[in-house]
């Protein structure tokens, strides 16, 4: 199962990963367009500073997650992947789920009483916001490979 | 083959049944609930008053949730006794079941308030489905309503007879509104909203009788109303049990959400826990803190042996078209101002108010008017007694 990460260490704070996701979520999945939208998209990943280093913040789609655990009519639910997936059409906008994510990553939808949260673009095979990243700071991988490749980054920087 | 008895659907009995399953794959998990109704959520009744929801919304999901989770669900069936001794629960019915682990979420009653009532309206509470139905289906368009307490469930249940188009008096014994969830700043901002409806709204005061379709007021007002609804609060259940049980308004549980008798958890609007920013025991009820309860004890029965550090009041809801969060404590008292102090800023139709601990700075309250994005962390702040000046460039 693969996961967005995040190397901290490479991001700049750029906020290309805003704008990608913000077009692919739009109707024509076109940035020049997508301005023009009658409702403008909005994006799920959020990169924030914190203590002047930025951290781009989006759903970590947690195991036990508490938004699923606070939700009242099941419109965000576990899939058998793990991933937290959320189900418009049954939302009633009581906003429990913004009340309670631990990363404070679940927006409201500006447009009408729903919410906005990262769907791990179910389109693609790499979400938007990986696929935009120029440092690579962000990366699609599964977990143990990550963890690999940091382990031997670290055992080069003190052999070497 | 471990068996593991919940009693109560609610979030926390769901949520317990959950965990359970999720780590044990071969137990047995038997639900049981005294109402004929898989479970549901008890604030999605208002959305079902106002028709924003149907049966299938409510149930739906739940029943799901019981097929994949192997759950076995026993409804409409009452637990009489608990034999501790022998560990066994008995139903009205007059059928025990044996447990290995006991889990009690049983929740609350509404209170009742106590006025002369000579029965030619409705008097309802607002708790089960079947009251939620009686008033869906009494008030109609043109029709009052007197809703008398001044907590959450009486501004959900105006908020729904205000869309169906019914007229509202809302009696609040109270100087200001949701005195239990807001400070009366906050409050303040919140009536103004309802008041700018047509909404008559009646503070320091309280129903006094009821007669031949008027309702008394104690300032002296006469309504002629159709309907009354009454939302107090709610009192804990109890279950009689061999043993006694450690009760005060609730079952007291230890950090792993054990009662004082061994083998039974209990968790939800029944339960006694430590309140973190008020910094006492008692009871927090409310729907995701019940769901918390039900994770933890639910891992605990499992024997993980996983510490509950306590709860944190927290409410979400919209009043119209403005919504709000509010956490932790909200309120200082004159004689906790050496300890505590608050910064609040209002911008517009926003307003963000945060309350402090003087020693460190910690933050143990916060309320959110119409900007609630990134309200979630101050909630995980107040329960690990982070800090506000960490998070403060986020906000």
């Amino acid at each position: 199962m693969k996961e967005i990460l995040i190397d901290i260490e490479k991001c700049m704070g750029c906020k290309s990963c805003e704008i990608a996701c913000r077009v692919s979520h739009s109707q024509s999945k076109n940035l020049y367009t997508a301005i023009f939208e009658e409702r403008l998209p909005q994006r799920r990943i959020y990169v924030e500073k914190i203590e002047d280093i930025p951290v781009p913040f989006n759903c970590r789609h947690c195991e036990d997650a508490p938004c699923v655990i606070a939700c009242m009519t099941g419109a965000l639910f576990k899939t058998e992947d793990g991933l937290t997936m959320y189900d418009e059409s049954i939302c009633v906008g009581c906003f429990m789920c913004v009340m309670i994510c631990p990363f404070g990553i679940i927006n409201k939808n500006r447009y009408e009483k729903k919410i906005i949260k990262c769907d791990r673009c179910p389109d693609r095979e790499i979400p938007a916001c990986v696929e935009a990243c120029p440092t690579k700071a962000l990366k699609f991988k599964e977990v143990e490979d990550f963890s690999k490749e940091k382990r031997k980054k670290y055992l080069t920087e003190i052999l070497v | 083959m471990k068996r593991y008895v919940i009693i109560g659907a609610g979030n926390s009995g769901l949520t317990c049944a959950k965990t359970i399953r999720k780590y044990d794959k071969n137990c047995e998990i038997v639900m049981i609930s005294d109402e004929n109704y898989p479970p549901y959520c008890r604030c999605l009744l208002t959305y079902y008053i106002e028709d924003k929801v149907d049966e299938k919304i409510l149930f739906e999901n739940n029943k799901k949730i019981l097929k994949k989770f192997n759950i076995n669900f026993i409804q409409g069936e009452r637990v009489e006794y608990i034999n501790s001794t022998l560990q066994k629960v008995k139903l009205r019915s007059g059928k025990e079941i044996e447990y290995d682990k006991l889990f009690l979420g049983i929740g609350g009653t509404p209170k009742i308030s106590k006025f002369s009532n000579d029965n030619s309206i409705l008097v309802t509470t607002l708790r089960k489905f079947d009251e939620a139905k009686i008033i869906k289906s009494h008030f109609k368009k043109g029709n009052t309503a007197v809703l008398e307490g001044g907590g959450l469930v009486s501004l959900k249940t105006l908020l729904a007879l205000y869309e169906i188009g019914v007229k509202i008096y809302w009696v609040v014994k109270s100087p200001y509104i949701l005195s239990f969830i807001i400070d009366r700043e906050s409050a303040q901002i919140i009536e103004d909203f309802i008041l700018e409806k047509g909404i008559n709204l009646i503070k320091n005061a309280e129903i006094i009788e009821v007669k031949n379709k008027i309702v008394k007021i104690s300032d002296g007002k006469e309504i002629k109303a159709d309907g009354i609804i009454i939302g107090k609060g709610v009192k804990a259940l109890q279950i009689p049990a061999d043993k006694e049980f450690l009760f005060d308004d609730g079952f007291k549980v230890n950090e792993y959400m054990e009662t004082n008798i061994e083998n039974i958890f209990a968790g939800g609007d029944c339960t006694i826990v430590y309140d973190i920013p008020h910094e006492t025991r008692r009871k927090v009820a409310l729907w995701p803190v019940a769901g918390e309860h039900g994770y933890f004890a639910g891992l605990n029965m499992l024997g993980m042996k996983r510490k509950y550090k306590g709860s944190v009041q927290v409410n979400s809801f919209s009043v119209f078209a403005n919504n709000i969060i509010a956490g932790g404590k909200k309120r200082i008292f004159d004689d906790e101002r050496e300890k505590y102090y608050e910064v609040s800023f209002k911008k517009g139709k926003v307003f963000k108010k945060f309350i402090l601990r003087r020693t460190d700075d910690s933050i143990c309250g916060y309320v959110f008017i119409n900007d609630i994005f990134k309200s979630g962390p101050f909630y995980y702040e107040i329960k690990g007694g982070g800090s506000y000046e960490r998070n403060f460039n986020r906000y």
